[in-house]
Parts: C-alpha cells; structure tokens; sequence
C-alpha cells in the first residue's frame, strides 16, 4: 500500500524541486510575488464571540475559541488555563498523508504552544475566579481547512485574531456559589494581552541566499529549510523554528528577524483594526452581522490585509488605539491598553536602532558566534520554561530583545 | 456534431438516448448508465452528444479515471520488482514493467527513480485491477512518451486537461503564436510544460491555469497579458 | 449574538441558499453551502485508495466525518455523522468503483438551526461537483412544532428554543423516496404526515437550487462546449 498516492501534494517530483530550486536562483515566484511578498491576509468574523476564518491565499484556517469554568492546576492556583488544539483531518484531508502528517501537526502544534502558552501572551491570571478553585478554561480550536503552503502563519493569525475577538461571560462567586451572566444581564468582557505574537515563515534553498516569505505548498515541500520566527507587535522574538538541510547563514536569519519583526507588527494592526470594524458592524445592529456566510462570494465582509492596510497605511497607528480604547468598555482593559500603548511608545524609541541595519552584525566575524547561541538559547530556554510548571511569580512583559537573559533570570529562580 | 447543453443532474432518466437506441447502437461515456430498459445519469453537468451516437456527462471532476489508450503523467513512487510504481493520480497506483520503455532489455534497464515525472500509455484499465502503464507503442518505439526531464509540472480539473488535448485546440495555438515552448498533457489532469526560459515556463502555466477560471473566451486577454508579461 | 429569527422569510419557505463550489483546492470537490445563517463546508475524496480492513470487492467503501467547529465530535455529532452516511449509502453508485474509497468530510462552520439538513444537502452538492457516480441527487428539509403548533420549515436556531417537535426528511431526487425520517418530541400521526408534505415540496426547491448551481458553474465555461472535442489524442507543439 502506498497511502500517499491519492493526495496530490505539489513539490514531490524532481522537475519540479529542480524548477523551484531554479526560480528561487533566478528571483522568480510563481505566482509573481518578490521573494519577500506575502500574500493577501483575509479575514472573516462569524457571528459568535471567538469565530474566525483566515486565508493566506488558498491557505484557509478556521479558529474558535471557547471557555468553560474549570479547576486550575495545583502548581498554578491562580491562573487560568489556555489549551490548543489543531485539527488537521477534516476538509484539508491532511491526516490522508500519513507519511508526512505526524512531522507537520507535531511542527505545527509546537509552534502554536510555543508562541501563545510558553510566551505567556494572555494573562492568565485575569482569567482566574477563585484561586485554588475556579478559574477559566480557555480551548482554541483550529479548524485546518485547505492547506496550501504556510499553514504555520496562517494558524497563528486565526489564533491570535479568535482571542482578540473573543469575550466570555462576566462571572462572580459570592458565598460559594458561582454566578455566570448572560450577554443580556452583564456585557461580555475580552481577554487580556501582555503581547500580541505572530508568526512569519521563511523558506531556505540551498540555491540561493535569498530566503522566500510566506511559500506556497509547492515552495514549502521543495524547500531545504524553513524557519518560522514569531515575533509580537513589540518586536520582540518570542518562538524561533529553524530546521532543514540548508546552511544558513547568521546574515540571513538576521534579516529574515528584522523583516519578520516588521511584518509581525503590521499584521497585528490589521488584525486590530479588523476587530474595530468588526465593532462597528455589530454597533451598527445585529442585522448587519452575516457570520460566516460573508465567506462566500465576494462581500464586505471579508477583511483583506491589502484593502485595510493599502489604504491607511499613514494614519493608522494614532486612530486605532483610540478606536480600541472606545471599544473596550468593559471593566479593567482600558487601563491596561493605556500602559501598553506606553509601552509600545518607549519600545519604539528603543526599536528604532535595532530596526536599522544596525540590527545586522557589521562585522560578521565578531558577532556571528554570540548570536546564533543567543537564539538558540532563547529557544531553550522556551521550552523549559514551558515544562516547568512551578514558577510561582508571573513574569512580567519582558523587556526590549534581551528575551534570553530575562528566561535565564527565571530559570534561576526555580 | 451538434451539442445540446442541457443540464442532466443524477438519476435523471433520458429519454431522448432511450429513443435512439431502439434505431441503432448508442455509446454511452461517462456519467450515463443503463439500468434494465433505460438510460440514467450518474453525474451532474451538461449532456453532450457526438455524432452519430455517443452521449457522456462532460461533468467536472479532479480525480482521474484510468481508462485503455489513455495518455497520463506519473510520478515514479517507488521500485518494486521488475515494475516500477507509479502514482498518476487515480485510486491505485499503475504499474509500468521496465521492459516497457524503449530498446529496453532484461539487461538494459532503463534508469528510472523515485520523483521522475513520465508521460506513458494506459495499456490496460479497469476498474478491478490495478491500471498498467507503458511507454512505448505498438511497434517499440518510444514517439513522445518517456522520461521527462526539467520543464515544470502541475495539475490542473481533468475538464482543463480534456480541453487542451482536443483537436484544433485554439489555446495552444494562440499561445504558440506568443512563444515557442513544449507541453505535455495527460487525461489526468496533469501538464508538464517547458519553455526557453524559467520566466517563460512560469508566465505559460500561468496562462493556462488562468483558462481555468475563464474558458476560451479569454483566451486572447490571456495572451496579451502573457505578451505583456513577457515583454515587461 | 442572536440573529434575527428568519429574516423577511415566510414560516412555510426556506431560508435563503448560497453556495460556492471548489473554495478547497486540496479534494477532488469541495462546495462551502449556507442556508440562512448556517454555514458548512463539505469535501469529498474518491475514489482513492482503501485500507486492506475496508476493501471490498463490489462496491467503494464509504467513509463519512462530520467535524464540530469546537472541540471533539461529541454523541451529537456522531448521530449526524451516521445519518449523512446513511443517506449518502443509499445515493452513492457504489459498484461503480470496487476496491476503493470515497471520502466525506464535513465541517460545520457556523450552526443556527438545521444542521442536520445542511450537513445532509452540502455533502450532495460535493458529490455532485466532484464528480462521484450517484444513483440520484438528495436532499434533506428539517422542520418544527413550535409552542403554538405552527409549522416553521428551517427554522433559525433561535426559534428551535421552544420546540414541541422537530423534523428532519431527506428525499431522493428520482422517485422522490423517504431517504431519512429523524423525528424528536411529540406529535400527531396528522402532523407528521402534513410536515411530510411540507418538507416534499421544500425539497424541489432544493433540487431546482442544486440544478442551477450546477448550470451556473459549468455555465462559466459554457464556451467551451461550442468546439469540438476529442478526448483521445494527445499533442505535442
């Protein structure tokens, strides 16, 4: 039995490894794009709290996000819980592979739990109701649905997009009893960020230098290597995926940081100014709010990255913040949102040198040795952190890109 | 040859066919059966009719049904034996016997390996047993079937592929007016395409897949936006 | 998050359908379907390859999955699950390809009321685009009792609160036979066989939309069809 026959997967013979090897050589896409285009971002809210549908081009991921009350852990008394779930089977038929399917869930699944549980983006501990006893359980599904190259990317914008736009119930607990409030009663309240990551993936040939953004399958399965760097809107690495045959040279993964770092912020606006139209068109009455059905055809209701961002490109940091502050009624967000909009303004003050060529090692020779083993470090030092459950102190937002050191601190502390 | 374009959906008994095969002998193709007395469709999508007396659903499909004389693309899987397994995208993979390329002998056997792309003959098909494929014709001579080296490969819906491989094709020829290149296509939804140059090769595909969406109808907009490309 | 209950439909007719065929470019065909605010997307494989424990020799092996949109398929989705596999196990041609294996899988995207019946209707129009040898086309029509005994045909989820009882009839396009009868809560022998009739007549409906969805899309390359066509010869330029 030869159990990958019945699903065409692109990139699996040699004229056309051979062909891409080739164009990538030459600076040729495919589909036309340069070798650092992405493609067109589209996103689509249903008409529940938490629904999301993205596509990456043909890439298309659905993400849902929901909660239930549940106990915390003994190690974790006072914080909530965030599990992932990625579910490649279903439309995509990924799971008919069977060769290569364990590689990619398992890729895909630690990624996904890199960049959202280890880097501690959602305070868990605001999701906490009594200590010891109940806290919220948040459960992200992500629903794969076509798979067409980068599903790494595509995943982690459903992610963070579902827990943007997602609110759960108000709930008290007063004389042991639990006290949930419906939409009606109490307004729904948002989740809480300490950071916004997001992925961007690069693919590695060892033809050519130059890494490709954002690869279609056909690129992806014909590549040497493909690294995925997660960076928040702060521009702050928080999950770095390198492997494959090719050799990479520190230049590359450099610039490929630096232009990630870029991407990662711009995406996150999107998704920002996405979520307050989104806003607006429910404000605007709940006859409006199409859900999913807005996904076919072409409607309004789907919100492409290019349109969004093509247009506003100038204006858009100043009116956004405010749009999130308006619509964040609920209790507690608004303050929060005001020291991170603080922060973000400090950090762009610091960001500015490392967002110039400076960021690059000038002299390769001096810096290339520390650097690969800062990240490397880092990446260690993740999944450490990830295993050790026993950290008694939340760490609060780490500071600028010294990221390794601040994870060293708290392995230290244990 | 006249086309009727009435949309048959399944189930859906045809009398006209019933008509004629009380005269003569009717072919029925694809997507239509004979149940006891009467003709039915099994598939969705325009009746059409050839003259003198054959009907098929021209439905749209991506799965490829193996079917004798066909003339498919595969991907070399894997060695087995004396076959060689080759995936050309139906339900079993098809076996090709290393006797069957050209000049090919118990000692001379041609050096193929997994991830080779070849254009064959399906030699035998049916539905229960495994599809065989070979590359040579009936007196040993390979003509445009064999191994096929560089070039780019891609799939596009069967319908594309049929419609490429009809006579008097106006795509190819308008597009051959743009530039030279060479194209394989196989019935099962697979092209294999090379042109001069890599720009070239990828502005074709291009091109063709773009006829997906569109049909014959464009095909001169295809063509000028492909010159325009190539020029740019 | 309530969305207003059958907006500008009448209580005997059927929510508004839209459909879009191939959104998946992975599967053989794949249709993304609506009726009124629920949304599945439905993909089907096949014939492919068959695991040696499902082969058999006269017939496909049907394989049906239905995927809620959070969590596991829970009892509840398995039911549904069960149901498509019935219908469609009485559609499919099956002797026409042995020794393989269609697939379906079934995703529910957003869920306001009749499900079962989306689920049911969207994995016809996939078999349909896909190309896949059906005896006849289905389709399936849910309907309730609500509190004052009225009839609502596909109704929105937020009139099934107040449910008496709740129908679901799967027809066949050719002889128009029962394909699936699930029935919950109580009700009259008188009842059930008016919302039979109800449900029929929904169902042409349904066919006429399947009908011309199809027309619609090979419409698009309706051009085509004026030249000739042979399907034997190959070409090399």
């Amino acid at each position: 039995m030869f159990m990958n026959s019945n699903l065409f997967e692109p990139g699996k013979s040699k004229p056309e490894r051979n062909f891409v090897q080739l164009a990538v050589k030459q600076n040729q896409r495919f589909d036309g794009r340069r070798s650092n285009d992405c493609r067109d971002v589209v996103l689509t809210f249903g008409a529940d709290w938490g629904t999301v549908a993205v596509s990456l081009g043909d890439t298309k991921v659905l993400t849902h996000v929901t909660c239930d009350l549940g106990a915390p852990t003994t190690s974790r008394p006072n914080e909530g819980k965030l599990q992932l779930n990625v579910n490649l089977g279903g439309v995509a038929f990924l799971d008919e592979v069977q060769t290569t399917h364990d590689q990619r869930s398992l890729t895909l699944n630690s990624l996904l739990e890199r960049t959202f549980r280890s880097s501690r983006c959602v305070d868990l501990e605001s999701l906490c109701v009594a200590a010891e006893q109940h806290v919220w359980c948040i459960r992200v599904d992500i629903n794969v649905l076509n798979h067409d190259g980068n599903l790494y990317d595509a995943s982690t914008i459903a992610t963070l997009a579902a827990l943007m736009h997602f609110r759960r119930p108000d709930v008290t607990f007063a004389d042991d009893e639990l006290r949930i409030y419906t939409e009606k009663e109490r307004e729904f309240i948002p989740l809480l960020f300490l950071h916004y990551p997001v992925s961007v993936t690069y693919c590695i040939y060892k033809s050519s230098g130059q890494p490709i953004v954002d690869p279609t399958l056909l690129e992806e399965n014909a590549a040497d290597s493909v690294i995925v760097l997660s960076f928040n809107s702060y521009q702050e690495l928080c999950t770095l995926n390198a492997g494959g045959t090719a050799p990479t040279n520190v230049r590359t993964i450099m610039q490929c940081a630096r232009n990630a770092a870029t991407r990662a912020k711009a995406i996150v606006d999107f998704i920002r100014k996405a979520l307050s139209m989104d806003e607006e068109r429910r404000l605007q009455g709940s006859r409006l709010i199409q859900g999913l059905v807005g996904l076919i055809g072409e409607t309004a209701h789907k919100l492409s990255f290019r349109k969004l961002m093509g247009q506003q490109n100038q204006e858009l940091q100043a009116p956004i913040n405010e749009k999130m502050e308006v619509d964040n009624k609920p209790i507690a967000k608004p303050e929060v949102e005001e020291v991170k909009t603080k922060e973000e303004s400090s950090k762009q003050e610091t960001d500015i040198p490392m967002d110039s060529s400076s960021w690059l090692p000038q002299d390769e020779d001096s810096q290339e040795l520390p650097t690969p083993s800062e990240a490397s470090s880092s990446k260690a030092g993740k999944g450490k952190q990830n295993r050790s459950k026993s950290k008694g102190t939340k760490k609060k937002l780490p500071k600028k890109q010294d990221h390794s050191d601040s994870e060293e601190e708290a392995k230290q502390v244990i | 040859m006249t086309t009727t374009s009435t949309i048959v959906m399944p189930g859906e008994r045809i009398t006209a066919i019933e008509e004629l095969a009380k005269s003569k002998r009717v072919i029925l193709g694809p997507g239509l059966r004979r149940q006891d007395e009467t003709v039915v469709a099994s598939k969705a999508g325009p009746l059409r009719h050839k003259e003198p007396s054959t009907f098929w659903v021209d439905n749209y499909q991506r799965r490829y049904i193996p079917a004798r004389g066909d003339q498919v693309l595969g991907i070399v899987r894997s060695k087995a034996g004396d076959l060689y397994r080759v995936d050309i995208g139906a339900a079993d993979t098809a076996s090709i016997s290393y006797l069957a390329f050209e000049a090919a002998t118990k000692k001379n056997r041609p050096d193929l390996n997994p991830g080779d792309l070849i254009y064959a003959r399906v030699l035998n098909a049916s539905a229960d047993i495994e599809p065989e494929l070979v590359c040579v014709n009936s007196v040993g001579k390979r003509g445009k079937l064999g191994v096929l080296a560089e070039g780019f490969f891609f799939k596009c819906s069967l319908n594309l592929g049929r419609m490429l491989l009809r006579e008097n094709c106006p795509v190819l020829a308008a597009l051959t007016r743009e530039l030279p290149y060479e194209i394989a296509v196989g019935v099962n939804g697979r092209i294999w395409l090379k042109a001069h140059s890599l720009r070239e090769t990828i502005a074709l595909a291009n091109a063709i897949v773009a006829l997906e969406q569109s049909g014959y109808a464009e095909i001169d907009k295809i063509c000028d936006n492909l010159g325009d490309f190539l020029q740019a | 998050m309530n969305l207003p209950a059958k907006v500008d439909v009448e209580k005997d007719k059927l929510r508004q359908m839209h459909c879009e065929f191939n959104p998946l470019s992975r599967c053989d065909g794949s249709v993304m379907y609506s009726q009124g605010a629920t949304v599945v997307i439905a993909a089907v494989l096949g014939p492919i390859e068959v695991k040696t424990q499902n082969l058999s020799i006269d017939g496909s092996y049907l394989e049906c999955n239905y995927r809620p949109k959070a969590g596991l398929p829970q009892v509840k989705e398995r039911i549904r699950e069960a149901a498509v596999r019935d219908v469609l196990e009485l559609a499919l041609l099956a002797e026409a390809h042995p020794r393989s294996k269609m697939s379906v899988q079934i995703q529910e995207l957003e869920d306001r009321g009749s499900i079962d019946a989306c689920a049911v209707n969207s994995a016809c129009l996939a078999m349909l685009i896909g190309g896949l040898p059906l005896k006849s086309s289905f389709a399936a029509v849910h309907c309730i009792i609500n509190e004052q005994g009225d009839y609502i045909l596909d109704p929105d989820q937020s009139e099934t609160l107040h449910q008496r009882a709740s129908f679901t009839f799967a027809f066949d396009s050719v002889e128009g036979n029962l394909l699936l009868v699930q029935t919950k809560g109580a009700f009259k022998i008188a009842q059930f066989n008016d919302i039979e009739c109800l449900c029929r007549a929904a169902s042409a409906d349904i066919f006429q939309f399947y009908r011309s969805q199809i027309a619609k899309y090979h419409g698009r390359s309706e051009a085509i069809a004026e030249k000739k066509k042979d399907e034997s010869s190959s070409m090399e330029t």
